[in-house]
């Protein structure tokens, strides 16, 4: 007889998301992944200009404030084939890369990191050979045992206080804990100067977008003027500072992030063995060089991988009503045209039919429609998304950098290729992406300022604002990558407003429940054959599903009666 | 000295839980006293660590999900994380981690938070109910009323060094 195990929110912070487990013999034999809350944001932009729709659907999140403006603001220049100028372009990179260094930071340090890293082990460390330590694998300057012993002492403090306050929820003492106490030392003072970094580098996106956090964007270009000598402009002065907090990210991602990374997975390569899953990758990719709409342009490039084939990239096409639906078999929602069909997004429903328990219940009915989410298909095929997607179709493509990179790690690891289809696979890979990321800001950087130099200023392509210039009826599809992975929104514009809109997020094709077929998505089938040494803290499954950095804010959206009880429960 | 902020928050798609933001914009409107500023703070979550450095003091305005009937407004001078109300939000970097990494971080400006009890059940929505709407202008007065009184307190320090 399995036993059931239950654990809602799973992350790590707030959440919305609800696993179930089945273990048998110690490991883990099936997975049910729920979301919670309901999304309906689509509801709240029906009828609205189509140019507004961005600073409503960048508001569903405080995490990645910025990535559904971009889809949204995408979605209707496809629609109306609406080019923006070169340096709108560069501005947009500049506030992507922004976005992904810091969010990859936060969720390495901050909710991913104690899973690996134990903060009470910490306080049992030696400062002097935490030093010694950090001084053998990063030329940091905050490594002397100084630092490291009055680090020491506010943690202590913090204990000591009974306010261990954000380290609260953890499962210290936890026998999978496998780094020598000073590691976790390192790791807890990182931690924090993990959050002190971050606050700095989204200044980038208050200057280039008014504020922050939900930054300013505009169809057709961006919402800033370059002017290097006006005072209400992009001027010399925010420019210079762009440029420090860019210089001060690679640092701190080459000298930080990256060595402790490498540090900590030195001490846990048997997870490069478990948390594989799905054996299909899919990225829609970004960061244009040359325009959106040429693709070989981008810096991450879009496609998919079947079977883990990495000598095959697959073209993906947003547009193509065969290649993306979204289905409900198994989520509670109902079609007009029936619930075993798949819509594509521009055809797509989002009408609410809950048809779960009654809270609060102890188990979710999964032989029925259990989540919130929707199960997206491509070609009737799972995919996951996020860093280990974005990276093995940059290396299956055969980019010179993303293969040293990935050669690099593999090979002070001491592991094999397979180790990247893993959960360790995953966590590494959103760091090393982070190393490319932060060298291409700066390229797309000195590219912004030889324009300016060169006396190209326009940040705005002002063709089709006027709403009369445009179709009856247009389509679009505007698509990123979001940190988390695949983000697109589908938007139809009829008699210039907003027809229907449809978002399919990353966690929703990760998160999502098993289409009606019985194909697990991401996150279940990840979970199938993880070892469970203590069934009531599974430290383990929280090290897997968090590889994947799971955010619901934007996959579920309205409270229910449902959601009142997640609140109300820290089975964490 | 440093300057005092007025910081809403909340997600203004939720209907109620955006009185936060919605109160910002109606203040910003009637015009900020000198030597405070005013932000939407939205959904943010870590980014907001920035105002907890730059500012001192912080009025925060945020909905609560609590058992007082919808409408109360509580003014209330939280010491701990655990003093924050349970709000709505669907952010996943709450306001409870955000004060407690402020405090990690050491910065301690000092707090006062308006408190918004909305009901729990919300629809999705970018407009306040004609309950919490009718709350403003009381809302906005007593924000205004605890800023004209920390200013006083200010210029009677002054001018007793």
């Amino acid at each position: 007889m399995a036993n059931r195990i239950v654990i809602d929110p799973v992350t790590r912070i707030e959440g919305h998301l609800r696993v179930e487990l089945e273990v048998k013999d110690g490991k883990v034999v099936d997975a049910f992944s729920s979301g919670t809350m309901v999304r309906g944001i689509e509801l709240i932009v029906k009828d609205r200009d189509p140019r507004d729709v961005w600073a409503f659907v960048e508001r569903v999140c405080g995490v990645c404030t910025t990535v559904h403006a971009l889809a949204s603001v995408r979605s209707v220049e496809d629609a109306l084939n609406w080019q923006i100028p070169q340096n709108a372009e560069l501005i947009r990179n500049l506030m992507f890369v922004t976005q992904m260094m810091q969010d990859h930071v936060v969720h390495f340090y901050h909710l991913h990191a104690l899973d690996w890293v134990d903060v009470v082990s910490a306080l049992s460390a030696d400062p002097v050979a935490t030093s010694n330590l950090a001084q053998s694998i990063s030329s940091w300057p905050k490594s002397s045992p100084g630092y490291f012993r009055d680090l020491q002492k506010r943690l202590k403090g913090f204990v000591d206080s009974g306010q261990l306050g954000i380290f609260a929820n953890g499962y210290w003492g936890h026998k999978a804990y496998k780094l020598p106490a000073e590691a976790n030392l390192m790791g807890v003072a990182h931690y924090l100067e993990a959050l002190e970094w971050q606050k700095e580098i989204v200044k980038i996106h208050a200057i280039f977008g008014g504020k922050n956090p939900h930054p300013n964007y505009l169809v057709g270009g961006v919402a800033c003027s370059l002017n290097i000598n006006e005072v209400n402009a992009i001027n010399a002065e925010r420019l210079a500072q762009v440029k420090h907090l860019l210089d001060d990210a690679k640092v701190f991602i080459e000298q930080v992030y990256i060595p402790d990374l490498m540090a900590i997975a030195s001490f846990y390569k048997d997870w490069g063995a478990i948390g594989g899953g799905l054996e299909n990758y899919l990225a829609y990719g970004d960061l244009p060089t040359n325009g959106y709409s040429d693709v070989s342009s981008f810096k991450f490039p879009r496609g998919i991988i079947m079977g883990r084939n990495l000598n095959e990239v697959i073209p993906v096409d947003g547009k193509d009503g065969e290649q993306i639906k979204e289905f409900i078999s198994r989520s509670y929602y109902d079609y007009s045209g029936g619930n075993e069909t798949g819509l594509h997004p521009w055809e797509g429903e989002t009408k609410l039919a809950y048809s779960g328990p009654k809270p609060p219940y102890d188990y979710l009915d999964v032989d029925k429609k259990y989540s919130w989410l929707k199960t997206p298909r491509w070609k009737g095929n799972p995919m996951e998304v996020g860093p280990l997607s974005r990276m093995l179709v940059g290396f299956a493509s055969g980019k010179t950098e993303y293969k040293e990179v990935v050669t690099e790690a593999l090979t002070k690891l001491d592991v094999p290729v397979t180790a990247l289809f893993s959960t360790l696979g995953r966590t590494a890979a959103r760091g090393l992406e982070t190393r490319l990321v932060a060298n291409w800001a700066l390229e797309f950087y000195d590219m912004l300022i030889t324009n300016i130099k060169n006396g190209d200023s326009r940040t705005v392509n002002q063709e089709f604002r006027n709403p009369d210039t445009w179709p009856a009826e247009a389509k679009g599809v505007g698509m990123t990558e979001a940190p988390r992975g695949a983000l697109a929104h589908w938007i139809v514009i009829k008699d210039k407003k907003t027809a229907n809109y449809q978002l399919v997020v990353p966690s929703t094709w990760n998160a999502s429940p098993r289409d009606a077929n019985g194909q697990r998505s991401a996150y279940e089938a990840s979970l199938i054959g993880t070892p469970i040494a203590d069934p009531e803290n599974p430290l383990e499954v929280l090290r897997t599903i968090h590889s994947f950095d799971p955010c619901l804010a934007c996959a579920v959206h309205i409270y229910d009666e449902k959601g009142r009880y997640v609140h109300q429960i820290d089975t964490f | 000295m440093k300057k005092g902020l007025i910081l809403g928050i909340g997600n203004i798609l939720m209907g109620d839980e955006g009185i936060g933001p919605h109160l910002i914009e109606v203040l910003t409107k009637m015009g900020i006293p000198d030597g405070w500023d005013a932000e939407d703070g939205g959904t943010g979550g870590f980014t907001l660590l920035q105002y907890f450095e730059n500012y001192d003091p912080i009025i925060m305005i945020d909905a609560s999900l609590d058992e007082n009937p919808d409408g109360t407004i509580r003014l209330v001078k939280p010491r701990f994380a655990s003093d924050y109300p349970t709000s709505l939000s669907a952010h996943d970097i709450g306001l409870h981690d955000l004060v407690q990494s402020a405090q990690l971080l050491g910065y301690t400006p000092e707090i006062f938070l308006f408190a918004v009890s909305v009901s729990h059940f919300q629809e999705i929505s970018d407009q306040l109910s004609e309950e919490i709407e009718a709350k403003i202008p009381e809302l906005a007065n007593k924000v205004l009323e605890l800023i004209g009184k920390l200013e006083m307190g200010k210029l009677q320090m002054s001018s007793r060094s």
